[in-house]
């Protein structure tokens, strides 16, 4: 691990233009330790207009109206999709704790035997059906090897990760600032952007944001290639310049190949510039107001352009049945869980 | 992954609280020991035994082909 990077101090505005769109950032940890964010709607009280957004919700709303009424408003989950879930989180935790440790001074392999007992006690009784697709690759000895693997693999990282100026590490950071914009229907209530940053590093005098993914294809150039343009990206840059007050170059992207025999870690990166920036935050307010206006008419027509996308949508089957049948079906493939909630902490 | 069936599996389903510095260093080094041959590029070859000898039964197969017909092709358009 390279040398640890005091960050900025500065008091200077947001780099990019866009981030000085940004009307207010609320304390992006406090966050994290208010216990009763969980608790909030990111909907208005009464509606299905959302207020709060994250990259997850704006994905499905970017993506499809339907999706985003099945996930988002209805909360309509598969089972497969839990095992995802749980399998990302707690690599996400596992990393965490490492970064945590390397940045206080303990070596790898003594930080990597922590984050592996810890890992074994989070997950012991975790139970997936390896008989399953999902199963067969994801499950608790796939999920140790990829910990492991990934974390030997970055031991000598030359992305080092950055440390706040409370001496903590850049892990884990939760963000949450308004923007100046709200609905129409709740003009005291601006819109929230919020989420989770997976860890901010210092990589060749730059500041990064770096994200964990998943993913069961072959992450080459054009797995990579397809996060620019990508909305979670440019979100994550745009918190990264709010965050630390400084310039943020992009997201350096490592991408975990689970196999069924083995891991792949691959790194990659995604920059954006800040005129990227103002045309991101341009077209965010064209999908909030079109968002408002699915919940007012209660209508959230297919994109029936995007069923096949990132190897076909999980509501395809749905999508595809005649309209008077499709709620029947819904439940039988689908279960209504808790919806997804933006400003919970994870 | 699958579970493998010998100590690893032990080990995974010891309750954690339970597992020794020396258990956690054994299961590090399992997995450690399950990379390499995908960074060479290579999958493992399963061990099917010795190779057949299967000289005999190609000389069959090379009996049995039929000739390369000599007739003139005709040209498809």
């Amino acid at each position: 691990m390279g040398q640890d990077v005091v960050l900025p101090t500065s008091e200077e505005e947001p780099s990019t233009e866009a981030a000085a769109a940004i009307a207010e950032f609320l304390a992006a940890e406090e966050a994290a330790d208010d216990d009763q964010s969980e608790d909030i709607s990111p909907f208005i009280e009464g509606t299905n207009i959302q207020w709060a957004w994250d990259s997850t919700s704006l994905n499905y709303a970017k993506t499809c109206a339907r999706l985003y009424q099945y996930v988002m408003i209805e909360g309509w989950q598969s089972e497969n999709e839990s095992v995802h879930l749980r399998f990302g989180q707690e690599l996400h935790t596992a990393f965490q704790q490492y970064h945590i440790e390397r940045a206080a001074g303990v070596e790898h392999d003594d930080a990597l035997q922590d984050v592996i007992h810890e890992l074994l006690h989070r997950t012991w009784g975790w139970k997936v059906d390896t008989t399953t697709r999902a199963g067969k690759y994801k499950n608790r000895h796939s999920l140790v090897h990829a910990v492991i693997s990934y974390l030997d693999e970055h031991a000598e990282d030359p992305a080092s990760t950055a440390i706040k100026e409370d001496g903590a590490a850049a892990v884990e950071l939760s963000f949450r600032f308004e923007i100046e914009m709200a609905p129409r229907a709740a003009p005291e209530r601006p819109y929230m952007l919020c989420g989770h940053l997976d860890r901010v590093v210092e990589f060749g005098g730059d500041l990064y944001v770096n994200d964990y993914k998943t993913t069961m294809t072959t992450p080459g150039s054009y797995y990579f290639d397809k996060y620019n343009p990508d909305n979670q990206m440019s979100l994550y840059t745009l918190a990264g310049n709010m965050i630390f007050k400084a310039p943020v170059k992009g997201v350096i992207i490592d991408a975990v190949q689970v196999m069924v025999d083995d891991v792949r870690v691959v790194r990659g990166m995604t920059q954006r510039t800040s005129g990227q920036m103002d045309e991101w935050v341009d077209g965010l307010g064209y999908w909030l107001n079109l968002s408002e206006y699915w919940a007012e008419s209660n209508y959230y027509p297919m994109n029936d352009t995007a069923c096949n996308n990132y190897g076909g949508c999980r509501f395809r089957s749905i999508c595809a049945k005649d309209a008077s049948v499709r709620e029947q079906f819904l439940k039988a493939e689908f279960k209504k869980g808790e919806r997804w909630n933006p400003l919970k902490v994870r | 992954m699958e579970p493998t069936g010998n100590a690893i599996d032990v080990i995974m389903d010891t309750p954690p609280k339970d597992l020794t510095p020396d258990d956690l260093a054994e299961l590090v080094a399992y997995h450690r020991s399950q990379r390499g041959n995908l960074e060479a590029g290579v999958k493992p070859k399963k061990d099917k035994g010795p190779a057949p000898d299967i000289a005999p039964i190609l000389q069959n197969i090379i009996a049995a082909k039929p000739k390369a017909p000599t007739g003139q092709i005709k040209r498809r358009i």
